[in-house]
């Protein structure tokens, strides 16, 4: 058997069968989830929602990957490599099918990245600067904003009203026809709202979501709608963040429809016909105005999800490789079949 | 409770005048009330009868919105829940219909953008928020 078709026809197999099977299993345990703390509301298990998303296709990935560079690790080859390789000080098989799979995980990310770094640079019109003068003003009359300095890049052509971007620096776009269509306090709202997406790094954590789901074959057929609620408790949260750390809440309210409007973006609906979300989001600040929210329990999703990858990586060193023996021997056998060998 | 989903605010899952009574609870901070007190609130906007409120309000605490105590021969209400954890207790309903995601990655959207079919819905929703901050002053 040639040495290519553990490395060729073994990503195929992760990708085809162990990844739709993780979706499979993540959209079970979500579910249980949903139906053992149905009376939670919204927030109820965000973080544990986010490990799960993200780990329906990180966790598997990164544990084949581990587990073929520990069979790859010179002198200590598990027993697949010892049967066919025995006398070989590094067992290359195993090393291509580690490389394939980061390649073809990293093929899904790397255009959204390099999209990232070329978009959403700052207009030097005289609209643009006007903005980011009135913007500068706000963020210095208020005490909490003052964390954005340097972080709000004003836009005439943004491809959103406001939002949060930067995997790795995040920044707040704003489009100046936006801007110029809210008062001081709307527009103070929705930089507060802005602000706490900064702060929880919110561009990297949607970003490893959305990629977990783009590089698995049933990732959005079986757990886009979690997503969808994720992402809505995300912005409930921030909505809240934002009341607490100054903004007044109907004019937050306002800044949400303003940027709903269908003319104001090119994006597509959530939900498509539905504003109910939006409804959900705009009542409840209305609610914050009679009475000021409780501040609630950070979600340490992305210290979740870190935890999780990181016992995905050292299990293989420490359990044992079967899964990815049994993925060597069903190539092989694959090929096989195929060639009639 | 039933679910009313072509109905504004709370009236989601509470009908007209239960709605109106507790937009009346909450927004005026009403810990503790009776039922004239919600009377003469309503009284100021329409007709109303005393036993209308009276078995709005009775209905209100058998749906267990409200808590009641009895003071002489009078009952005393409150609210059971803030307005913020009624929404929150009816957010099940619309997490049932959420759609997909924009698929937009990396990118914290304040919000998405609705269809134009829901026009009415921003219009309306635009004028609950007017409404709110011309009562605040802001």
């Amino acid at each position: 058997m040639i040495e290519a078709v553990f490395p060729l026809v073994g990503p195929l197999l992760v990708f085809a069968v162990a990844l739709p099977l993780a979706a499979i299993l993540t959209r079970l345990l979500l579910a249980a989830i949903g139906r053992w703390s149905e009376q939670g509301g919204l927030h109820a298990h965000q973080g544990l929602r986010y490990v799960l998303l993200v780990g329906s296709s990180g966790a598997p990935l990164v544990w084949f990957i581990s587990a073929s560079l520990h069979q790859a690790e010179s002198g200590r080859s598990s027993e697949v490599c010892i049967a066919t390789h025995a006398h070989e000080a590094l067992c290359r098989e195993a090393a291509l099918f580690a490389l394939a799979l980061v390649v073809c995980a990293g093929l899904f990310a790397m255009p959204r990245l390099l999209r990232e770094q070329l978009a959403n640079r700052a207009s030097t019109s005289p609209d643009a600067l006007r903005v980011g003068a009135r913007i500068a003003a706000i963020a210095g009359a208020h005490a909490a904003l003052r964390a954005l300095r340097r972080r709000v890049v004003v836009r005439d052509e943004a491809s959103a009203p406001i939002a949060t971007v930067g995997i790795a620096s995040p920044r707040v776009v704003v489009r100046t026809s936006f801007a110029d269509a809210l008062d001081d306090d709307a527009l103070a709202g929705a930089l507060h709202h802005e602000l706490e997406h900064v702060r929880d790094r919110d561009p990297f954590r949607y970003f490893v979501a959305w990629w977990a789901l783009a590089v698995n074959p049933l990732g959005r057929r079986f757990l886009d709608k979690e997503l969808s609620r994720w992402l809505l408790a995300r912005e409930v949260h921030c909505d809240r963040e934002a009341v607490l750390g100054g903004a007044t809440a109907p004019a937050l309210a306002q800044a949400l429809i303003t940027a709903a409007r269908p003319g104001m973006a090119f994006v597509p609906a959530l939900g498509a016909t539905d504003a109910s979300t939006l409804r959900l989001r705009v009542e409840l600040l209305l609610a914050y105005a009679d009475r000021a929210p409780h501040r609630c329990c950070r979600q340490p999703a992305l210290r979740f999800a870190m935890a999780a990858l990181l016992l995905a990586i050292v299990l293989p060193h420490s359990v044992g490789t079967s899964a990815l023996d049994v993925v060597h021997i069903a190539s092989e056998q694959a090929v096989s079949i195929f060639t009639g060998r | 409770m039933r679910i009313r989903p072509g109905k504004k605010g709370i009236a989601v899952r509470l009908f007209d005048l239960e709605a109106e009574i507790m937009d009346v609870v909450w927004s005026r901070r009403m810990d503790r009330f009776a039922v004239s007190d919600v009377l003469a609130v309503l009284e100021r906007r329409r007709d109303i009868a005393y036993t209308t409120v009276m078995t709005t309000l009775a209905r209100l605490y058998d749906k267990g919105v409200l808590d009641r105590h009895r003071a002489g021969k009078r009952y005393l209400y409150s609210p059971r829940l803030t307005r913020e954890e009624f929404l929150q207790s009816t957010a099940r309903d619309v997490l049932k219909g959420l759609g997909h995601s924009s698929g937009q990655q990396a990118l914290a959207l304040l919000v998405e953008t609705v269809s134009s079919a829901d026009d009415e819905v921003l219009d309306e929703l635009e004028r609950m928020i007017r409404l709110r901050r011309k009562e605040l002053g802001s």
